[in-house]
């Protein structure tokens, strides 16, 4: 990394929105604390914490202090785009940490959704890719109006949440069927599950939240797919982001 | 307090003896829907200061940001300090110092912690400077930005823009909305800082009493176009301001002045100093105008 680059993720530290960015930190932890929850929630905030960086752009005059160092405009965009990488990055710590403390305690399996299981973290990885995509992808047209850009990338961010949550709740759904049975769960289950395709909704929904090392360790291939779609996101969006800051007039 | 700037390395040019133009424009277009600049042209030789003078939304904020690589041009060529923009952006920006005139810099911010971020993007920040600047100023470190008054936050702009040894400094409206005595502390700082003969500023504004006490240069612009780009006398000395009676009047001298303003009492207006023999002639009321008489009429419809 350029030292100009590095100067230029301090001062998005130091002199840009931390200090609200670590209430929406707070905010995002807070949700994966929560017993029977949709976890997708808690990352939201920092999508909120990114648009309000750029949001508070305008009363700062960041974009004008930026330009007029002496640091290239491709170096502002990549210093930004490292920032709030570093806070989606974060977000996937934190539940890391949320899933560690619901092994620890242990929780109740989460009913409201997808357990934090490496699956969750390969779908919320293509979910920030989207989001990425929308937002950090258009923002640099006008850095200063992020408003209109949120409501669509939240809305992508939302129809992305309730399709990768829908399996699950089709497998929970499935579930709550059986317990109202009144015969050996565990055995339901399983047999419940072989009736239906590999494919079937409720299937994937099993795949996806089951917390056992076993079935962990077959969810990998998720988080690799997360990985790459995040990697390829964030190098497309960053030289659209570059090209678009390049032409925009301060 | 005197504050001796830094001298920069002396090119060959200057060590004999001859001086280099630290601003060259030429030929600068920028087109918007509702607003052009047109092929806007002037140059400024190091050693003087250069008022940039025209109504608000003449062009003159639009030149000094295209200028500053802020804006794409759409033709022309600025080279600042013998480099030219875009190809050498870092190290004009290294070597000319900007302050834009009521821009709040992160307003939660303190000072100190500004500073402190200013001064690692740049390889020759002068530390001694700032804090002479700063104590001259009575700028305190622990406020915040948002703290400072008018006054206060155009000159901490100026400390920073100095600190990092500019050999140009390009100021956007910086005296506008201060009281005189900060105008006039301002003026006194631009005025050492040229002293040497090594380094200029540009300076924008619409308050030209400034320009008055400080400028050798005048450029005009009006309508996105250099209407004039010479020495601030010889500017002046190009127009002579006429008083006179209605009945001194006539279709074709009315022609002759500019922004005429007929009152109860007669008129006046200014006219050039090529068509003064006439306005004797018609025994106007002759007198010299100030900058500020001559942008007056000039703009007025």
């Amino acid at each position: 990394m350029k030292s100009q680059t590095l100067n230029l993720l301090k001062k998005e530290i130091k002199l840009g929105n931390s200090t609200q960015s670590i209430c929406w930190v707070i905010c995002c932890f807070g949700m994966f604390l929560i017993p029977s929850y949709p976890y997708y929630v808690g990352p939201f905030y920092i999508t909120l914490a990114i648009m309000m960086t750029f949001a508070l752009n305008q009363s700062s005059h960041d974009i004008l202090y930026t330009v007029l160092l002496p640091v290239r405009k491709i170096d502002t965009v990549k210093a930004r785009f490292l920032y709030c990488g570093m806070y989606e990055i974060l977000a996937l710590v934190l539940a890391l940490i949320g899933a560690l403390i619901h092994h620890i305690l242990p929780y109740p399996d989460n009913a409201a959704g997808i357990n934090i299981t490496v699956a969750f973290f390969g779908l919320q990885l293509i979910v920030f890719s989207a989001f990425n995509l929308i937002f950090l992808g258009n923002v640099y047209k006008n850095p200063l109006k992020p408003g209109v850009l949120f409501m669509f990338s939240a809305a992508a961010y939302l129809v992305l949440f309730f399709i990768f949550e829908f399996p699950v709740w089709n497998y929970w759904g499935m579930i709550s069927g059986l317990k109202k049975g009144g015969f050996d769960l565990s055995w339901a289950i399983s047999d419940a599950l072989l009736r239906r395709p590999w494919y079937s909704l409720e299937n994937i929904g099993h795949y996806l939240t089951s917390t056992d090392m076993e079935s962990q360790i077959h969810q990998l291939p998720v988080l690799g797919i997360g990985v790459v779609i995040f990697a390829l996101s964030w190098l497309l969006t960053f030289h659209r982001a570059a090209r678009q800051f390049e032409k925009y007039d301060i | 307090m005197y504050i001796q700037y830094t001298q920069y390395a002396i090119t060959s040019d200057i060590s004999q003896g001859a001086k280099m133009n630290l601003i060259e424009v030429n030929g600068l277009c920028k087109n918007f829907d509702s607003f052009k600049l047109k092929d806007v042209s002037f140059s400024l030789e190091q050693g003087f200061i250069m008022g940039f003078i025209g109504r608000n939304g003449a062009g003159k904020s639009t030149t000094l940001k295209c200028m500053l690589n802020l804006m794409n041009n759409d033709g022309g060529s600025v080279n600042l300090c013998g480099l030219s923009i875009p190809k050498d952006e870092i190290e004009i920006k290294n070597q000319v110092g900007y302050v834009f005139g009521g821009v709040d810099f992160y307003p939660e911010a303190k000072i100190s912690r500004i500073t402190k971020v200013t001064k690692s993007f740049y390889k020759d920040w002068n530390n001694e400077l700032y804090k002479n600047l700063c104590d001259r100023f009575e700028i305190d470190q622990n406020k915040k930005f948002k703290q400072l008054s008018a006054g206060m936050k155009v000159k901490y702009s100026v400390a920073v823009a100095m600190s990092h040894n500019p050999r140009l400094l390009i100021l956007d409206e910086p005296t506008s909305g201060l009281d005189p005595a900060a105008r006039d502390d301002l003026v006194l700082l631009f005025q050492e800082f040229i002293e040497d003969g090594e380094h200029s500023i540009l300076f924008s504004t619409h308050i030209t009493s400034d320009l008055e006490k400080c400028a050798d240069y005048i450029t005009y612009i009006k309508n996105g176009q250099i209407l004039a780009s010479t020495e601030k006398e010889n500017f002046r000395t190009c127009y002579i301001s006429v008083a006179g009676k209605k009945d001194q009047l006539s279709t074709d001298l009315e022609g002759k002045i500019i922004g005429l303003h007929k009152h109860q009492l007669g008129f006046e207006g200014l006219m050039k100093t090529d068509d003064k023999a006439l306005a004797e002639q018609n025994g106007f009321e002759i007198a010299s105008p100030s900058l500020e008489d001559i942008m007056i009429h000039i703009e007025r419809r």
